[in-house]
């Protein structure tokens, strides 16, 4: 069996690695965390000329048409590099929305602009019950008005809504005992006369959430994507790329993790002894590698599933999320213990992956909504 | 004007140290376990400038490498770059070459891609960093060459280069074919494109042979090294750590301060 990546998939590794290595550097991530944008437009656009905004969707969109095996490699290194920019929320979130449940005309539109980088969109799906299923959408109503839609009503946590030209909008268009119906996707410019965008101070502030509060906002019909009230099928296909995606970067992160306190392992001494060489720090790290490993293994196969749209996909992706939302968060605090008192530090990096492990353990669901989602897929 | 530039893998400078290892009684420095080589690094300024001329002047550029069958990955990094070309000298005689008879195969390669203008080669590789193999490319081919620069520019078929010195740099103007080493200071190299990636891994590497090449079974590998390492190994530097006694934290400054002057330290 050979589960090895190609050899172009291995460029692409090495590529985004020493770009990234060189650009976004701690420093570079902390200056962001600062920054009120939270990004950088200058390797925004650095990013979008190494064909990397676009390579997930096809070339007549102007993309690369690759695979999201291919896309994984890119998002794990962004994830060791705990990149600060508006990659995921513009590039999967909305470009994904766009892709699987947008019109010809409306993908003609959007993708080009956001494979080259000249448009940043969001989607807007979660409320303040911070629910990831079609339950969870019920605060932001649309409500057909003379040429279009009124929508109203309060998002949460929506990724980089504050830098977002473009945001996809999931509202609930009917009240019907089936949640799956009655919601419908809209694409809302920004800066429509009615919507409020307020950033969030968030635990991880290398990913910036804002609360988006929509009041009486007018959409024009031909801003619906597909039909309406069957926004969900979409949605909810979105949300699977997406998780797997979110575990690539995990996959990423925790590796990083792992190298940097095997690494401080070795080069710390301690009663004339690397500190690696006590049982103690050792037994962590193979717990952390155990974890590691076994958390690549499942995103890995998670992200092949997507990729060929099997039916066992919504498995792959539960299962990945369920033991990458533990692994993660594992991972990091084990490697703060493994520092020892630098580890607890500001200025040491490891805090920055611990939060990030919080962020993206519930982000999509956590490990428990996902174990159970695991349980439906087996008939339980 | 058609360029050629010649690389080397080396192991990847920014392996943790401690993955460091040398085979003391074959004489070798080992890759380290896990971590694939890369281009040496002034190899890739040497392709930087190469894809930046071809950009101003037209032309192509032809990346060569002479190693096993990992160099293809070298090559394949260069065409994601931008090289048009790759070829990739491989034989079991070329084993364990030194600066010479790498210099020497390196030479009849390029005498057998023919078309050429300019060879462009690292200053120097950061294994052994000797930057003998391309002035043996130059002396074999009968070319004049100029080391480390950090400016190559074309004026028709005339090569006008800055070429480091002490104080300073100078302007050169070289007539026709010529081999030039670029340094550091000449450019920052791109880094490749997605779609220079897939398009490279689509491309194929033709692999020369010694039979291919014609070349002289007495002078490559082993059997045409001028050099001979008479010893190689890891230089040991022991740490010792001495604390300073003081009843104050200002006695410990300034029995410090004493001790360092003992040590003719300060």
């Amino acid at each position: 069996m050979d589960f090895g990546f190609s050899e172009e998939q291995d460029m692409l590794r090495q590529a985004a690695h020493d770009f990234l290595t060189e650009y976004c550097t701690s420093a570079f991530v902390r200056q962001m965390m600062e920054d009120e944008r939270g990004y950088s437009p200058e390797l925004w656009q650095q990013m979008a000329a190494l064909g990397w905004l676009g390579l997930a969707f096809p070339e007549e969109y102007g993309g690369q048409g690759l695979g999201f095996v291919d896309l994984t490699v890119i998002l794990e290194e962004m994830g060791a590099a705990l990149l600060p920019s508006p990659f995921f929320s513009s590039v999967l979130l909305a470009g994904q929305s766009i892709l699987l449940g947008g019109s010809e005309e409306q993908k003609k539109i959007y993708l080009p602009k956001i494979a080259d980088g000249s448009l940043i969109a969001t989607l807007a799906m979660t409320e303040p019950s911070g629910r990831f299923e079609a339950g969870g959408i019920e605060d932001v109503k649309a409500v057909p008005a003379a040429d279009g839609f009124t929508i109203s009503g309060t998002k949460l946590f929506v990724a980089d809504a504050h830098v977002a030209d473009v945001m996809v909008v999931a509202a609930r268009t009917k009240a019907s005992g089936d949640k799956s119906f009655g919601i419908s996707l809209f694409l809302v410019d920004r800066d429509t006369p009615g919507i409020s965008v307020n950033l969030l101070k968030t635990m991880d502030q290398t990913r910036k959430q804002c609360e988006v509060v929509f009041d009486n906002v007018t959409v024009g019909r031909d801003r619906l994507i597909g039909t309406v009230d069957t926004g969900w099928p979409v949605l909810s296909k979105v949300l699977h790329i997406c998780t797997a995606a979110l575990c690539a970067e995990m996959i990423g992160g925790a590796q990083r993790v792992l190298d940097i306190s095997v690494a401080y392992a070795k080069e710390r001494v301690q009663f004339g002894r690397p500190i690696g060489s006590f049982q103690a720090i050792k037994h962590k790290c193979a717990e952390m590698m155990l974890q590691v490993e076994s958390a690549k293994s499942a995103a890995y196969y998670a992200a092949w599933a997507v990729d060929e749209d099997v039916p066992e996909a919504p498995l792959a992706v539960s299962m990945a999320k369920a033991y990458c939302s533990d692994a993660y968060r594992y991972t990091a605090g084990e490697g703060i213990q493994v520092h020892g008192g630098i580890g607890f530090t500001w200025e040491h990096d490891m805090h920055l992956y611990f939060k990030r492990a919080k962020y993206a353990e519930f982000t999509f669901g956590d490990a428990t909504y996902h174990r159970e989602l695991v349980a439906q897929e087996i008939n339980l | 004007m058609d360029i050629i530039v010649t690389l080397k893998q080396v192991p990847d400078p920014e392996a943790p140290k401690e993955t460091f290892r040398i085979d003391e009684s074959g004489m070798k420095i080992l890759n380290p376990p896990n971590i694939d080589p890369v281009i040496n690094g002034y190899d890739e300024n040497a392709i930087e400038a190469a894809l930046q001329l071809k950009e101003a002047a037209g032309g192509k550029v032809v990346a060569v490498s002479m190693g096993e069958t990992g160099a293809t990955r070298a090559l394949k990094q260069a065409m994601a770059m931008g090289v048009d070309e790759g070829i990739l000298l491989q034989d079991e005689s070329f084993a364990d070459a030194d600066a010479a008879s790498t210099a020497y195969v390196l030479a009849r390669a390029i005498e057998k891609i023919g078309s050429y203008g300019l060879i462009l080669c690292g200053r120097q590789a950061s294994d052994w960093d000797q930057s003998q193999v391309p002035s043996g490319i130059a002396e074999l081919l009968g070319l004049p060459s100029v080391t480390a620069v950090q400016k190559v520019a074309l004026q028709g078929d005339t090569v006008r280069v800055e070429r480091i010195l002490e104080d300073g740099y100078e302007v050169l103007d070289i007539h026709g074919p010529c081999v030039v080493t670029v340094s550091n200071e000449a450019n920052k190299p791109r880094y490749p494109t997605l779609k220079g990636i897939m398009t490279a891994g689509k491309k194929q590497i033709p692999v020369w042979d010694a039979a291919e090449l014609g070349v002289d079974a007495a002078q490559v590998g082993s059997a045409g090294a001028l050099t001979r390492v008479s010893k190689l190994y890891v230089p040991s530097f022991d740490g010792d750590c001495e604390f300073i006694a003081g009843e104050t934290p200002e006695e410990m400054g300034a029995n410090l301060a004493l001790r360092l002057r003992e040590l003719k330290i300060i």
